[in-house]
């Protein structure tokens, strides 16, 4: 510890202390190196811009990739697309954010797909599903004629084999609904619903697609013919299918406008067999004419 | 410096940038040390200064307001260091032992140095800016009062009150473990 001394002045203290004090040696070669550093000539013209283009350019690629990949399940608000009775064909196929594998000499319609809801319909062959995981409110079904399978986020397949389906489940787990109830798969089970189709209904949409091309065309005025062929395939290959009504009345009036009125009255004593009431009854019967009431 | 250097400066010649630097870089570095930096911090700042300066130095007007030119732009860097070390007085961080920050080949020792840097360190910054104006750097007072903007009666009170204030912290801390003054007296 030092002794006290007087108080100094200040302005001497501050001036001897100070004034002439300089940085070490060292300090003043970092200071001067890195002023010259600094001072490199400006960039002119587009480099200038190319920082901020990269950060623009960086942004925009997050906000797509966000967009595209991480928020597009739960920022969907637009309409749900409706996809109805299309058929799927053999192998890996996207539906959404779902992969299924439909086997080669299978059969498979997307009966409906929303933003929300993915319904399809088996009918031969052999269908592999790999469903992403779902939100609340959304579903991943498949119907055989037996069963109906439905899946919260799991990979699993469906095979039907002549009157039984095959559930084989690969991961997570899924309600199986059949005649005899409803049970659940869990990973590593498999099992077979041999239960004979319960309804006509369950398989009836098949063919719907027959039905749907015949109506494009018929609704834009092209190839009678060809929808004639496609309603008669369907008649013939689904009796009693949901799509039977829209068949028969169709046939009729095609059969008609092609001055075939021997098979349009056939068709239309069969339409009002089935469906005796209604519109499209009271129209065949003005079409046809009073000799072909019934 | 000569108003050739100045000029040769303007005109972009990178060897009179290095004059123009090595001639200023202590006296940018003593501003920073005197108005609060630690001796790393005053080399950033320092640097930072001569930067600026080197970018903006179409606006200085001649070389007699090279100086108060140079201390403007310190005065900014310096207040923008410590705006950005906001963090230091948030979190618990243990201030580090204060070390020399010059060189100390004649004049005051090292422990002098210190003691009036920690006293300096306590003192408002305005009362620090008049001190270091007027006593380190020799300005008159109309000079330091066209530097900060500011009447010279009110540097002239600054300065007072500063030196005041110096002497009551000098007597309460520094001065206990200051190295003899000899013949320096009370103003």
């Amino acid at each position: 510890m030092m002794a006290r001394e007087p108080v100094p002045n200040v302005e001497q203290l501050l001036k001897r202390t100070l004034a002439e004090a300089k940085p070490p040696r060292a300090a003043t070669a970092r200071i001067v190196a890195g002023a010259m550093l600094r001072t490199e000539p400006a960039k002119s013209g587009w480099q200038r811009w190319v920082p901020a283009m990269t950060v623009l350019a960086g942004l925009g690629v997050l906000v797509w990739f966000g967009n595209a990949v991480w928020l597009r399940p739960t920022t969907s608000t637009s309409a749900p697309a409706v996809v109805m009775a299309v058929a799927l064909t053999p192998g890996w196929q996207a539906l959404g954010l779902h992969a299924v594998e439909l086997s080669v000499a299978g059969s498979a319609l997307v009966e409906a797909q929303t933003a929300k809801a993915t319904r399809l319909q088996l009918n031969r062959g052999r269908l592999t599903c790999a469903v992403a995981k779902l939100g609340p409110g959304e579903s991943f079904a498949v119907q055989t004629p037996q069963v109906q399978v439905r899946v919260v986020g799991t990979r699993f397949v469906v095979e039907l084999e002549g009157d039984c389906t095959w559930v084989r489940v690969h991961e997570g787990t899924v309600w199986v609904t059949s005649v005899a109830g409803d049970r659940s798969l869990t990973i590593g089970q498999e099992e077979k619903f041999c239960a004979p189709p319960p309804v006509p209904a369950l398989a009836a949409t098949a063919g719907g697609e027959w039905v749907r091309e015949a109506l494009t065309l018929i609704g834009r005025n092209q190839g009678p013919d060809q929808a004639a062929q496609l309603l008669s395939r369907y008649l013939t290959t689904y009796p009693g299918g949901v799509f039977e009504e829209e068949a028969l009345f169709y046939l009729c009036i095609l059969k008609q406008q092609a001055g075939d009125h021997i098979a349009a009255r056939d068709l239309a004593e069969r339409f009002w067999a089935t469906f005796p009431e209604g519109r499209r009854a009271r129209e065949l019967r003005r079409l046809l004419g009073d000799d072909a009431m019934p | 410096m000569a108003a050739a250097l100045l000029s040769a400066c303007k005109a972009g010649e990178p060897s009179a940038w290095r004059q123009f630097f090595e001639a200023r870089a202590g006296q940018v570095y003593r501003w920073a040390v005197v108005l609060g930096m630690n001796p790393s911090t005053a080399e950033d700042v320092a640097q930072e200064v001569l930067a600026t300066a080197a970018r903006r130095i179409a606006t200085c007007s001649s070389e007699a307001a090279l100086t108060s030119w140079l201390y403007q732009i310190t005065r900014r860097v310096v207040a923008n260091k410590r705006r950005l070390a906001w963090w230091r007085r948030v979190l618990p961080v243990a201030e580090p032992e204060p070390g020399p920050a010059f060189e100390h080949v004649h004049g005051a020792g090292p422990e002098m140095e210190i003691a009036v840097r920690t006293c300096l360190k306590k003192l408002k910054k305005n009362h620090v800016e008049a001190l270091l104006l007027a006593y380190v750097e020799g300005f008159t007072k109309e000079e330091v009062a066209a530097i900060l903007g500011i009447p010279p009666g009110t540097v002239a009170t600054r300065l007072r009150l500063a030196k005041l204030a110096f002497l009551q912290l000098w007597e309460e801390t520094a001065g206990a473990h200051a190295p003899p003054l000899g013949a320096w007296e009370r103003p």
